[in-house]
């Protein structure tokens, strides 16, 4: 997710009822494949179900990571706090 | 400040840990691995119209053409599996501006490839290789590693394109 996150970061992600979330929005993740992770959803369909994509270009592909459920949403990122500039 | 205090609160109380890269980030692309591959098709196309010329074929004749053929069909598949993963896995929207014709020839090799598992005319065989060299350059200049072209030292000794790394 460089740059907008880097190793060593702190972020505080939170997840409360009926949270909105819309593409752009950084979101923590339960993935069956790659367990925790922080990416930014790239595209929402009618049935609720998140695409991923990371904000660097050697992130692994969207399509690799496939649709994600509402379900596996930990929370929405709402601070960060960087390893170099705080 | 904020973050060395965090730091320290992490060591004692254990945060949970995210991951932003979520995959093995290797990195480690090559198309030499086509590159042989294609050669290995050519080199058994070779074999196979050295036997074409033999007559009477015994069975030991007949038994080293399905072997041949066999191999053939692999290493065809093996160009296409290769090139492929480089397509897919590191060429992003950096190298497709830099190559907007990637697709393309990606494509074309597709169809070479397919053409050396149904065909045993040597041509099928250089128009692979010819188009893998193609794509072996394209990647090299994306890493900014200039190449050079020489002929491989082992048959079928046909002009590959070499990564400049010293």
């Amino acid at each position: 997710m460089a740059p907008t996150y880097t190793h060593g970061d702190y972020i505080v992600s939170i997840r409360w009822p009926h949270m909105s979330v819309s593409a752009g929005t950084p979101v923590v993740v339960s993935h069956p494949k790659f367990n925790h992770i922080v990416k930014r959803i790239s595209h929402i369909d009618k049935a609720k179900r998140m695409k991923l994509a990371g904000d660097n270009s050697l992130s692994v592909d969207t399509e690799k990571m496939g649709w994600v459920d509402k379900q596996q949403l930990v929370g929405k990122v709402i601070l960060r706090f960087s390893n170099t500039n705080s | 400040m904020i973050h060395s205090a965090l730091r320290h609160i992490d060591k004692m109380l254990g945060f949970n840990t995210v991951s932003a890269h979520c995959d093995i980030p290797c990195k480690i692309y090559d198309p030499s691995g086509a590159q042989v591959a294609a050669l290995s098709v050519i080199r058994f196309l070779d074999l196979i119209n050295e036997l074409a010329d033999k007559s009477p074929q015994n069975l030991t004749d007949q038994a080293q053409l399905l072997r041949l053929v066999r191999e053939k069909e692999i290493h065809a598949k093996k160009v296409k599996d290769e090139i492929t993963v480089i397509w897919g896995d590191y060429f992003k929207q950096p190298q497709f501006e830099q190559y907007p014709d990637i697709h393309q020839l990606v494509h074309s090799i597709m169809l070479a490839a397919s053409a050396c598992k149904q065909h045993v005319t040597k041509e099928v065989g250089h128009n692979l290789l010819d188009l893998v060299n193609q794509f072996s350059e394209a990647f090299w200049t994306t890493k900014g590693v200039e190449t050079y072209t020489a002929n491989c030292p082992y048959p079928p000794s046909l002009e590959v394109v070499y990564p400049k790394l010293a």
